[in-house]
């Protein structure tokens, strides 16, 4: 009974205090298993944040039953100890060979997880889709005779080569801006918005630009990826900014490997559109000093890569770098408050740029 | 460390502090505290923590000083003295340290240097007015001076409020469970509103204040005075959750303000220790409302004037507490009595005007001011590349924030809470709060592409 009034008398209190060890040790318990991918440092931070963490990526705190005692090798030592008493009667053969099985299926999760959505991709590419292609083909085939139906990048033909040219805003008037938060400000204070259609979302990257819900579908209104609204509607340009996002996840390799499919597949909804792929857009010199990830090192990195994708024919290569950045080449901060995004003002510099920078055929 | 909101103090320094407090024997708290304290500041500021010491030993001495004079012959010219030197003291080493913060930047100020020499100030007053039965001993002016819970942003407790004779303190533990309630509803508040509608403000300078529409100019104003009550009154509720869990009463630092009907109301329920130190310590000393309208109002305008100073040393904080004086003498001269009568108009003009008054406060750049205002009151037009769609995107991504906030700004809302705490649901809501609250501390301090996405 007295313990019953004093649960009454601070039940937030204690409640708090078994959460909060329950808590703490699921973290330490999880810290080989499941959260072993996290950078943890036991110093620096309480184990349950590895569990708060873990949650925030999708792995439930309760899962950690399910891997009790794998890891076994893993442990360093001393700290182990403490949790394998715990491990009633298991025997060190029985966590290793569990261990081993448990991680081979961790993997192939990881893989799946972070490779890019090829399989749904290759779904998307039906019959009726290659079908369009070739019905759109034919007036590039009477228009460049020399152009052999195909010209996804990377074609070795020789083709007609085309220059920048000035051109009027009604250029825009059949374009497609594909991008990041850069290409929302572009959507929304760029004065463009009314001529062509955006595919723009806040922290859309290479690896997630057809898998997001970000445009609607013209009549009902139902949200459609940026695939579903390239395969309903043919443009005469497409603008392709991504890759600031991602600066931190993957090598340029990884990132060209997925930027090229990304590509390509637009080559395939778009036959006859000129793609213009973009550099990615600098960050200031301070932000540039002070970022171990988003600085401009990475940034001129892949743009180098991406540039490679431009053959003049019917892909280029454009980079606003060239009108909003100073002497040194990094983002003027004058045009910036964040250090990444421009202010809305200064996207009339990014448009005149654009319109500098037209291609016509 | 010195952040109630940080990793580290959660679930390192407080709980293991709790404990040890708690193990030591009542005689000795003092010192368990005292100690406590030190090593809190000396984690945050590992230099400055010997002016801190520094100071509180001088003002022990100054305060014995004045205090045996009590009795002598002289007494009242001799305390005076004494006074004056020790003020001139505590008030001239803020002044020195808010000069040079206002040339090399706030980063050179000590930690919780405004709150700890504003109790220096109002503890030498109380001596020398002869408020206090006894002079303290050392320790117990030391622990008032640099307890933890309030030295970093206060509240400006003062020393008769609490109860710093040990035998006056009252332990137990529904007072544990008060004021760790206090304390995550101050978490939650800071953590779960304070910190996201920082994140709408931040949005808004980023477009640049010449293209935002007026609507988003006002809800951004809405916003960040949402925001600067939340984070303040989130602060102010965890500080003095910590206190009441440590045997202390609950010092109370914010009554409602959105509720008041007229600004000098607002200014009486808004950060009310600051309030009533500037009443007790400039105005009533000054003369009050004694002498007349024409020094009522000179003694207004000093409080004024100081207290925007207090706030910081760019000329925004005087234009912001000029402007304070001006809307506070209206009300006096006779404003007021019509709001009196009318609660309803007392009650919108507020709420008008205080936004407004608060953007003079945030925005420290006179010319990013000017802007501002300019979209705010779009009278000479102006504006450029003005999205006027822009305030459906802020709405649609902050609604629930600004709901919730607006809901929790509500006096009888919280009352409700608070008379049912130990309502199971709401004990659940209170564990719910904090456990959320950590997940986005985590979030945020971890993997700040969470929320500083391209």
């Amino acid at each position: 009974m007295r313990i019953i009034k004093w649960i009454k008398k601070c039940p937030v209190f204690l409640l708090l205090v078994i959460s909060g060890l329950a808590l703490t040790l699921t973290g330490a318990a999880g810290r080989f298993s499941i959260y072993k991918d996290y950078e943890f440092d036991p110093i620096k931070r309480p184990f349950l944040a590895l569990v708060m963490e873990g949650a925030g990526n999708g792995t439930a705190p309760w899962e950690i039953a399910e891997h009790i005692g794998m890891g076994a090798g893993e442990f360093p030592g001393r700290l182990f100890a403490v949790f394998q008493t715990g491990d009633e009667g298991q025997s060190i053969d029985d966590i290793e060979g569990k261990k081993a099985e448990e991680a081979v299926s961790l993997s192939s999760d990881l893989e799946e997880e972070t490779l890019p959505e090829d399989p749904a991709m290759d779904e998307n590419s039906d019959p009726e889709e290659n079908e369009t292609e070739e019905e759109t083909a034919s007036p590039i085939q009477s228009e460049f005779p020399d152009e052999a139906g195909e010209d996804l990048p990377g074609g070795t033909e020789e083709g007609k080569t085309y220059e920048f040219g000035t051109v009027t805003e009604d250029y825009f008037d059949d374009a497609a801006f594909i991008g990041d938060s850069r290409t929302v400000g572009l959507f929304e204070y760029g004065g463009l918005e009314e001529r062509a259609d955006f595919y723009a979302k806040i922290s859309l990257t290479i690896y997630n630009v057809f898998s997001e819900l970000l445009a609607k579908e013209e009549g009902t209104g139902k949200k459609i990826t940026a695939e579903e609204a390239l395969s309903q509607k043919q443009y005469g340009k497409v603008y392709l900014m991504l890759g600031i996002n991602e600066l931190g996840t993957g090598t340029t390799e990884t990132f060209m490997e997925e930027y090229k499919a990304v590509v390509e597949r637009i080559r395939e909804l778009q036959p006859d559109a000129v793609i213009f792929v973009e550099g990615i857009m600098k960050v200031t010199a301070s932000k540039d000093a002070e970022d171990p990830i988003f600085n401009n090192k990475n940034i001129e990195e892949k743009n180098a890569a991406i540039a490679e994708l431009a053959d003049n024919q019917t892909i280029f290569y454009i980079d606003v770098n060239e009108a909003v950045c100073d002497a040194e080449g990094n983002l003027n901060a004058e045009y910036t408050i964040d250090e990444v995004h421009l202010k809305a003002k200064y996207y009339e510099i990014w448009k005149q740029f654009l319109l500098e920078h037209g291609i016509e055929r | 460390m010195v952040s109630f909101t940080g990793l580290e103090f959660l679930f390192r320094f407080f709980p293991a502090f709790l404990a040890v407090y708690y193990i030591t024997p009542k005689k000795y708290r003092n010192t368990t505290l005292l100690l406590g304290s030190i090593i809190f500041y000396a984690v945050g500021e590992p230099y400055y923590v010997l002016l801190l010491l520094v100071m509180v030993w001088l003002n022990y001495f100054f305060a014995k000083k004045i205090y045996s004079c009590r009795d002598t012959r002289r007494g009242k010219k001799c305390r005076k003295d004494r006074l004056v030197t020790v003020l001139a003291l505590d008030i001239g080493l803020l002044v020195l340290f808010k000069a040079l913060g206002a040339f090399a930047g706030s980063s050179i100020l000590p930690l919780g240097l405004s709150f700890y020499t504003f109790k220096m100030i109002s503890f030498q007053a109380d001596v020398f007015r002869g408020e206090m039965k006894e002079l303290p001993t050392f320790k117990r002016t030391a622990v008032y001076f640099t307890m933890f819970p309030q030295i970093v942003s206060g509240p400006i407790m003062r020393f008769n409020e609490g109860s710093f004779l040990m035998e006056e303190r009252e332990y137990s533990w529904e007072k544990l469970e008060e004021g760790l309630q206090y304390f995550v509803a101050g978490l939650g508040t800071k953590v779960l509103l304070a910190d996201r509608l920082a994140i709408l403000w931040k949005d808004i300078h980023m477009i640049g204040y010449e293209s935002i529409s007026t609507p988003l100019a006002w809800l951004g104003a809405a916003a960040y005075s949402m925001e600067l009550y939340f984070d303040f009154w989130g602060y102010s509720l965890m500080a003095s959750g910590i206190c009441v869990m440590l045997g202390f009463p609950f010092v109370k630092n914010f009554e409602h303000p959105y509720a008041s009907k007229s600004v000098s109301e607002f200014w009486r329920r808004w950060h009310m220790t600051l309030g009533s130190f500037f009443r007790d310590y400039v105005y009533i000393p000054l003369g009050g409302s004694r002498g007349g309208m024409p020094e009522t109002l000179r003694n207004l305008l000093a409080v004024w004037v100081l207290t925007g100073l207090w706030h910081g040393g760019s000329l925004n904080f005087v234009l912001w507490g000029l402007a304070l004086f001006l809307l506070i003498s209206v009300e006096k001269i006779g404003l007021g009595k019509l709001f009196t009568r009318f609660p309803l108009i007392g009650r919108c003009y507020t709420l008008f005007l205080i936004p407004v008054t608060w953007v003079f406060f945030a925005l420290t750049d006179l010319g990013q001011l000017g802007l501002y205002l300019e979209r705010l009151f779009p009278f000479a037009g102006g504006g450029i590349a003005v999205n006027a769609n822009d305030i459906w995107k802020y709405l649609g991504m902050y609604w629930h924030y600004l709901l919730v906030g607006a809901l929790w700004c509500i006096p009888s809302v919280s009352r409700f809470l608070q008379k049912r705490r130990k309502h199971p649901l709401v004990v659940l809501l209170t564990v719910a709060v904090f456990w959320l609250s950590v997940y986005c501390l985590v979030s945020m301090e971890n993997n700040p592409f969470a929320y500083l996405k391209f």
